[in-house]
């Protein structure tokens, strides 16, 4: 049925067992994705990796315990470096306040093919900074980490009604931070395809 | 084509959740994609999706660097740190303790073996005497007791 799944469960299994091969395995699969996720929630590159050393040591530290329980391996590594993000962001705002709080997007007018790749990112960087956490997770995972709509949920423990609502708020959101980059972005956005979510 | 309107506000929620991507929406909502995606009702949705799509994509998160690979196997437990290998070895030397006697056993019963082999094999002249003196002494049997141990056997 779900093979990648499958493969993940005998190595997580055997990594339990402590078979430092199937651990070695179990990273050369999983790192980039789970570090990638820690450094679109952090958004720093030190803190992503110490976020996804920590999702794997707590990985090695519960692997004789797991259980599948209808969850896949990776849906289960997806919500430990979420849980671990969203207390890093926690700590995070209580320690520095003022580094929760985006830095504004240049407004001034300028020509699309003026920005150039590294500019783009940048925005989309600080307006994805801008999210509430759970909406830039959501947006991480289904849009970037390309997860079907029920594993996402499964990840966040939400329904997908839920999930759905989080990526259309997210998508808004972004397309008002980034509104004066583009103006393809606005469209009807004013008076709402997404007015139905709440 | 005649789309009603439920169908219509479904696609809606789907371009602004999922985008303007067909692969990102839901599989089982991708019909519904290839259904409306060129309706002029929804050509506004789909413009104002495919833009931030286009934001999005160029967005990278830089790929796990191998130093941190190393970092993260090297926090991976040996085994003998591993409670539950620990557990593990236990209950095997449990299970082959009955083997392990029986191997003792075997062991013990090859070493006299190999003693009594060595014994006999070195005759020295003790013993040829003692065997000599032995057979002297040993009384001759009876015809009659010969025939109670025949009929024994």
């Amino acid at each position: 049925m779900d093979r990648e799944n499958d493969i993940d469960e005998a190595l997580i299994k055997r990594a339990g067992a402590g078979d430092r091969t199937a651990a070695a395995m179990l990273v050369e699969r999983h790192t980039n994705k789970i570090h990638a996720v820690c450094y679109r929630m952090l958004q720093r590159r030190e803190a992503a990796e110490d976020a996804t050393q920590e999702t794997f040591l707590r990985v090695w530290r519960h692997a004789a315990r797991w259980r599948p329980k209808g969850a896949r391996v990776e849906t289960w590594m997806y919500r430990i470096a979420m849980n671990i993000c969203l207390d890093q962001l926690r700590k995070s705002k209580r320690e520095a306040p003022e580094e929760a709080a985006p830095e504004q997007i240049d407004g001034s007018p300028r020509p699309d093919e003026a920005l150039l790749i590294g500019e783009r990112r940048a925005a989309i960087d600080e307006a994805m900074r801008a999210l509430p956490p759970r909406q830039r997770f959501a947006l991480t995972l289904c849009h970037f980490q390309e997860l079907s709509n029920i594993d996402a949920a499964a990840t966040m423990n939400i329904s997908v009604d839920a999930l759905e609502s989080l990526l259309a708020r997210g998508r808004k959101a972004l397309r008002e931070r980034l509104q004066p980059l583009k103006t393809t972005l606005t469209g009807r956005m004013s008076d709402g395809p997404t007015a139905h979510v709440n | 084509m005649l789309t009603d309107a439920k169908t219509l506000d479904a696609a809606r929620r789907c371009f602004d959740a999922y985008g303007a991507g067909r692969s990102k929406w839901p599989a089982d909502k991708q019909a519904l994609f290839d259904m409306v995606s060129d309706l002029d009702e929804m050509r506004e949705f789909r413009i104002v999706a495919e833009g931030l799509d286009e934001y999005l994509d160029v967005s990278a998160a830089p790929p796990a660097s191998d130093a941190l690979k190393d970092r993260i196997l090297g926090g991976f437990p040996a085994p003998q740190e591993t409670f539950v290998s620990r557990i593990k070895e236990l209950a095997a030397a449990i299970r082959l303790a009955p083997a392990g006697a029986l191997a003792g056993i075997g062991a013990l019963g090859l070493g006299l073996g190999v003693l009594t082999a060595e014994t006999s094999a070195a005759v020295t002249p003790e013993y040829e005497a003692y065997a000599y003196l032995e057979d002297a002494l040993t009384p001759e049997l009876s015809v009659e007791e010969e025939g109670i141990l025949w009929d024994a056997e």
